[in-house]
């Protein structure tokens, strides 16, 4: 049985359920995830474009944190004796709750001043302080997460929240992606944020010259069959470079991203005073992330960008052709995405200048190139000993990975997505995000003297672009490689059993490590499949 | 059931009553507006109007003389008047005399609030008198065609039905409303004059179906008496009305702590709000002869949270029998005015229906993992 005890004072309560109603704007549920100095609060869109990670530091901001690993997962984790099961098998406590259910809890609570000063002994609403408990007993059937509020006039409210066992999903964003960035105070963004009607869907974000950046929202609507074509409004906000407390972009760069995503973002944001948004993409078609950090609670939020090319339906791309001039409309280019995934790192947040390694910076041109082939299927296939995204992929990562062969490279490849194509934005086919149950996030607070070491490692793991995923807590791993089998498996509904063969001897002879292979492509078939 | 509303020979007055103001009397009413029909009760001391839902709850508004500038009532016009139609009630008068002076009738009770709006009573909601409002609008209707007697006429139904027009005016001449019931069978009058304006409201008046009796509350059974301040019961069940809970699970102890705890069970959590029986400021009364475990429904006390609302104190009583009772003190617009009571009283759910779970929840008293395993098993049934 895991521990976890967590006192928050009302100011904090505030700011939580600002998170959440951030995190509500995005998807139904929220997964929760205890470490043991913070506690990360997690949400994936429906479409998956999306992947909202807010992580609280345990001793920053909340008054008090107690998280211990439940002991017998950890000595599970130990069985594999490996690093992957040595970071991930910390005995993190993840569960996921409706987001609907947490909202009222925290609704309302820091109240600053009596409303009415005729009844101020009444004042109702507001709280002293409110400890969050975790009431494991799965033996017993009941686990619940109980908040309890302790109140003015010595009232206590409890509330007893159900919750479910989830899997960690992680965004993925490589380092060589953020080879943009910028930097600007969220109040300062927040201004212009109202301009973006409602009703439109994205949000373009152009630096055409060198003195300023277009964010312009527009409606991609094609109603098809009837030759309807809606694009209603377009808002266009050139702002100064000037308003930038960083600007590295490189000409001509534009993405676009849902504009409801991004509104929520920065309004968000806004509820902070002094907050600087950092934004970090590359091209389009690949994630962007955006980051702020303040009073201990870190957000990350990673949004799919619109590919290039990609503009709807087939055959109906002539209105983003006209907006996005640059983009050239490749029909069914959606489908040769590639998911790489890398653990966001300490680097890549706090540094200014880029920390890209050489060989990676040419990678999203390779990327693109390969995104734009029709043909795309086939490619997704690696030579069998490689363990290699054939797109994107860095190929500084075979050696490494040899180097450490219970590192499990995996990628969440887009079998599901590719089913959705057509129906769906091209965006949301790419597969951003994989199934992880390491996250070391940067906790804004510094970390025990062990939990460094354990980051420097993890970043040291980064820089390599090791892909890790591990399904069911390091017990059973599952190769990229086999994962990528799966996903052309389940497209094209072929049976390759021969490469799978050869890949997996291939990947034998590579490290002796990987044993029961066929067992858990099971498991992971199931997570896929659903 | 029904009489023509327009009185042909119009006897005399048995109840007349005049307010400077509909604005209170329509804030009271409003707090029992849930239901679209109820009984009203005249009296020398008091109107009375009562509404309830399913035989299991009942509400109860008492609106005394001082809230209205002149109160009238004649009970003996209603004799010489109406005992040629109401034969059987002379014979039963002997017996229960205070009872039976009484003028008892039906009312649409969406309707009366319609017509206290419509004079501008509620300033900020003009939303309509709200849940029950729309079932029984019939009676209403014809009441209000009663305006066609209105010289102004049609031409300013718009005008009346747009309460941000009184409100901007706050200068509100004193106008007046006049209450007004001549007996059996006829309707219930409602007359505003206002600047030379007068508008008339006849609400058709029923003979009560049957004997609407209280819901026994047997007070020598009395397990517990609570004074609280309404604003921490109202927002203790605000709290619990977010879960979108069945049941309510209301206990109260003498000794153990929680003195007095609230609770409830909705599809994804549950929730448990205690109160402390030290804290005067909350709690003015608390005498607890034995633990009362109590489970009413939530759609039923949900419908007094208005009246919790609005109101200052409440008093909470239990009798052996489980029912409860909720009295609010509702302190009305003028300073010294002798305040009106809302009353409310709830029939507690079986103890045979399947609510395991909620037990689990209103057993649960605390975070320090000691007491966990009551609850706990009972959770595992």
């Amino acid at each position: 049985m895991s521990t976890l005890q967590i006192t928050l004072n009302p100011l904090a309560v505030d700011r939580l359920h600002e998170a959440l109603t951030c995190l509500s704007k995005f998807g139904d549920s929220v997964t929760l995830e205890a470490r043991r100095n913070k506690l990360n609060l997690r949400t994936l869109n429906p479409t998956h474009s999306a992947h909202i990670l807010i992580c609280l530091a345990g001793d920053t901001f909340c008054d008090s944190y107690n998280f211990v690993p439940d002991p017998t997962k950890l000595s599970f984790g130990s069985n594999g004796g490996s690093q992957v099961s040595q970071r991930s098998e910390e005995g993190a406590f993840k569960c996921k709750m409706n987001v609907k259910a947490l909202l009222p809890v925290f609704r309302g609570r820091y109240v600053q001043e009596p409303i009415n000063k005729e009844r101020d002994e009444n004042v109702v609403g507001g709280i002293d302080r409110c400890e969050i408990v975790l009431q494991e007993k799965p033996n017993k059937g009941q686990c619940r997460l109980v908040v309890k509020l302790v109140c003015r006039q010595g009232i206590t409210k409890t509330f007893r929240l159900q919750y479910e066992e989830a899997d960690i999903i992680h965004a993925s964003f490589l380092k060589e992606w953020g080879v943009n960035k910028w930097a600007i105070r969220a109040t300062e963004l927040k201004k212009w944020m109202e301009h973006f009607g409602p009703k439109t869907e994205h949000l373009e974000i152009a630096a055409d010259d060198e003195e300023r950046v277009n964010f312009t929202s527009y409606t991609l609507k094609v109603i098809d069959g009837a030759h309807i074509l809606k694009t209603p409004l377009q808002t266009s906000i050139e702002l100064d470079l000037i308003e930038f407390n960083e600007f590295q972009v490189a000409r001509d760069t534009s993405i676009a991203v849902s504009v409801k995503d991004f509104k929520s973002i920065v309004t968000h944001a806004g509820t902070f005073e002094h907050v600087q948004i950092q934004a970090v993409y590359g091209e389009p078609g690949q994630p962007m992330q955006i980051t702020y950090d303040q009073n201990g609670m870190f957000c990350e939020f990673t949004l799919m960008t619109r590919k290039k090319g990609a503009a709807g339906p087939v055959g109906k791309a002539e209105p983003v052709a006209k907006i996005m001039s640059h983009r050239s409309a490749v029909p069914g280019s959606g489908t040769g995405s590639v998911a790489r995934t890398r653990e966001p790192s300490v680097v890549s947040r706090t540094s200014v200048t880029p920390t890209v390694p050489p060989t990676a910076s040419a990678q999203p041109v390779v990327a693109t190139k390969d995104a734009s082939r029709p043909e795309s299927v086939p490619v997704e296939m690696p030579p069998p000993p490689l363990r290699v995204t054939p797109r994107g992929g860095s190929v500084s990562a075979v050696p490494n990975s040899k180097d450490s062969p219970a590192l499990v490279s995996g990628t969440r490849q887009s079998s599901l997505s590719t089913g959705l194509r057509g129906s769906l934005q091209p965006r949301q086919s790419q597969s951003l995000f994989i199934m992880d149950e390491d996250d070391d996030v940067f906790g804004p607070s510094p970390a025990p003297a062990g939990d460094e070491q354990f980051e420097a490692l993890l970043d040291d793991l980064d820089g390599e672009d090791v892909l890790g995923w591990d399904a069911s807590l390091g017990s059973e791993r599952v190769s990229f490689v086999e994962l990528q089998e799966r996903a052309v498996n389940a497209d094209k509904g072929k049976a390759v059993a021969g490469k799978e063969k050869e890949q997996r001897e291939g990947r034998v002879e590579e490290s002796g490590s990987y044993v029961e292979a066929t067992q858990r492509k099971n498991v992971v078939k199931g997570l896929f499949d659903d | 059931m029904t009489q023509d509303p327009a009185p042909s020979a119009a006897p005399g007055r048995v109840f007349s009553a005049i307010s400077s103001s509909t604005r209170h009397i329509y804030d009271l009413l409003k707090c029992i507006g849930f239901m679209p029909i109820a009984n009203v009760s005249i009296s020398a001391d008091n109107i009375r109007f009562s509404v309830e839902d399913s035989h299991s709850m009942q509400a109860n508004v008492c609106l005394t003389p001082d809230l209205f500038s002149s109160y009238n009532y004649t009970p003996s016009t209603i004799h010489q008047e109406s005992t040629a139609a109401v034969p059987p009630s002379s014979a039963e008068q002997f017996n229960l005399e205070s009872e039976e002076s009484n003028s008892k009738f039906q009312i649409s009770l969406s309707a009366l609030l319609e017509c206290l709006q419509i004079f501008g009573a509620d300033g900020s909601n003009n939303s309509g008198g709200g849940g029950g409002n729309n079932i029984n609008r019939q009676g209403g209707a014809g009441g209000i065609s009663g305006r066609d007697n209105v010289p102004i006429g049609r031409q300013q139904g718009p005008f009346f039905g747009n309460p941000n027009l009184f409100e901007q005016n706050n200068l509100r001449l004193p106008g007046t409303c006049r209450f007004v019931y001549q007996g059996n069978g006829f309707p219930l009058s409602i007359i505003l004059e206002d600047a030379g304006v007068t508008t008339t409201c006849h609400l058709t008046t029923f003979i009560p179906q049957s004997s609407t009796d209280l819901i026994p509350f047997n007070r020598s059974t009395l397990t517990h008496k609570l004074i609280l301040k309404s604003a921490f019961l109202h927002d203790a069940l605000l709290e619990l009305d977010h879960l979108s809970p069945e049941t309510l699970i209301y206990s109260v102890s003498p000794n153990k702590r929680p003195n007095f705890s609230l609770s409830a069970t909705g599809i994804l959590s549950s929730a448990t709000v205690d109160l402390s029986s030290n804290n005067k400021v909350v709690m003015e009364t608390f005498l607890v002869h034995e633990e009362f475990v109590g489970r009413y429904k939530f759609g039923f006390v949900r419908k007094a949270m208005r009246a919790m609302g609005v109101a200052s104190k409440v008093s909470l009583r239990g009798d052996g029998e489980g029912v409860l009772s909720m009295q609010y003190l509702v302190e009305v617009g003028e300073k010294g005015a002798a305040p009106t009571f809302i009353d409310f009283r709830f029939l507690p759910l079986n103890h045979g229906d399947d609510y395991e779970d909620d037990e689990g929840g209103g057993g649960y008293s605390g975070m320090d993992g000691a007491e966990e395993d009551e609850d706990g098993d009972e959770m595992m049934e």
